[in-house]
């Protein structure tokens, strides 16, 4: 980020990159591994007030990758109507996670364990360090990427917002790495933009999310606006006063971020630019403070 | 018959001598063919589904049933 000393400085603004066209049909969709997703919200399942309030805010979401956690079967109460038997009635994919592993041995029994439950290779990667903050651990994070990535599955991996360690994730090859807005279910919204800006700077061709913190639109939105390629979140939506509201909040948000960044904003500069032409003013009365000779 | 102790989802529980990790799951309503979205881990290492019937389970051995449930 270059911030000039002319008088009109310009703080460069990342080059908008093309939509991402698959095919004729010119819809821009999200391309992870094989993954060809028209919405670009992923959706979490934990925390909403009830089963149908969790299923409504999906539908109302258009997300088509929800996550799940690994958990055990609750032995004494085996029902018809399973959680899962719940989410086949919606046309998604899951995307299992690691939550709740604090080492890369748990990490990848974990993800090994819902390979084999729900025949994907699909895994959302989460190693955390710490149980106040949920901050990933990075040795064993990094540990496990590369553990996943030898035994063929497709690695999501949620990390912090360090570009370094984004990097590392990206170059050993995670189908997509996911830095944090703000810790898992704070709210805070994008806390360091600056780095979130750096992280797509640096690693600009693989898909990358932001995960983790996101509180409300506006701050799905402005991921999408940084040039990220989706957004995943949870709690925003299941704790939200109204989740089926907010998940359609959420929806609108990421599709006008998205075409925000398509659009190429206009760049920020430190003094005003008169979107009204000076030309053809009419002439103020004798004696009164007209306009000077102002640039426009 | 003198029964073997073992876990379970963390929970204690006998089984008879011999048992295999499919009849263990059987009891519970589990089986290999028809089960789906269920997957089992024997002291901390996944058993494929293909291998339920071979493994045999001794005292002391802990098993995982998993499955979905909520998660962000």
């Amino acid at each position: 980020m270059q911030v000039t000393t002319q008088a009109n400085r310009n703080i460069p603004e990342q080059d908008g990159r093309d939509a991402s066209f698959d095919g004729d049909d010119q819809v821009d969709r999200l391309q992870i591994a094989d993954l060809k997703l028209t919405s670009r919200l992923l959706l979490g399942t934990s925390g909403y007030p009830s089963p149908q309030v969790m299923m409504e805010s999906i539908e109302a979401s258009d997300s088509q990758l929800i996550t799940v956690a690994i958990r055990r079967v609750n032995l004494a109460e085996r029902g018809e109507e399973s959680f899962l038997s719940l989410l086949d009635s919606l046309p998604v994919q899951l995307l299992p996670n690691t939550a709740g592993c604090y080492t890369a041995k748990e990490a990848v029994l974990v993800a090994e364990l819902a390979r084999e439950a729900l025949e994907t290779n699909l895994i959302k990667l989460e190693v955390i360090g710490d149980d106040e903050t949920l901050l990933p651990d990075v040795e064993q994070l990094l540990k496990a990427a590369s553990e996943l990535i030898s035994a063929d599955f497709t690695v999501l991996a949620y990390s912090n917002d360090d570009p370094i360690t984004c990097r590392k994730l990206a170059d050993m090859g995670c189908a997509a790495v996911m830095p944090l807005a703000s810790p898992i279910g704070s709210g805070m919204g994008i806390v360091n933009p600056y780095n979130l800006e750096l992280i797509r700077q640096l690693i600009p061709d693989l898909p990358l999310l932001v995960d983790a913190g996101i509180g409300t639109a506006s701050d799905a939105a402005r991921a999408m606006e940084l040039g990220y390629d989706g957004v995943l979140l949870n709690t925003a939506v299941s704790k939200a006063k109204h989740p089926v509201q907010m998940a359609t909040a959420m929806k609108h948000a990421i599709i006008g971020g998205r075409l925000a960044y398509l659009g190429g904003r206009i760049p920020r500069k430190f003094y005003a630019e008169a979107s009204s032409s000076m030309d053809g003013r009419i002439e103020g009365a004798p004696g009164a403070t007209g306009a000077s000779e102002a640039s426009s | 018959m003198s029964m073997i102790s073992i876990k379970i989802n963390g929970q204690q529980a006998r089984t008879a001598p011999q048992s295999t990790l499919a009849d263990i799951l059987l009891v519970r309503k589990i089986d290999a063919q028809s089960t789906r979205g269920v997957a089992v881990a024997l002291n901390d290492a996944i058993v494929r589904r293909n291998d339920w019937g071979n493994r045999v389970i001794g005292e002391g051995d802990q098993i995982e049933i998993v499955t979905a449930q909520q998660g962000g």
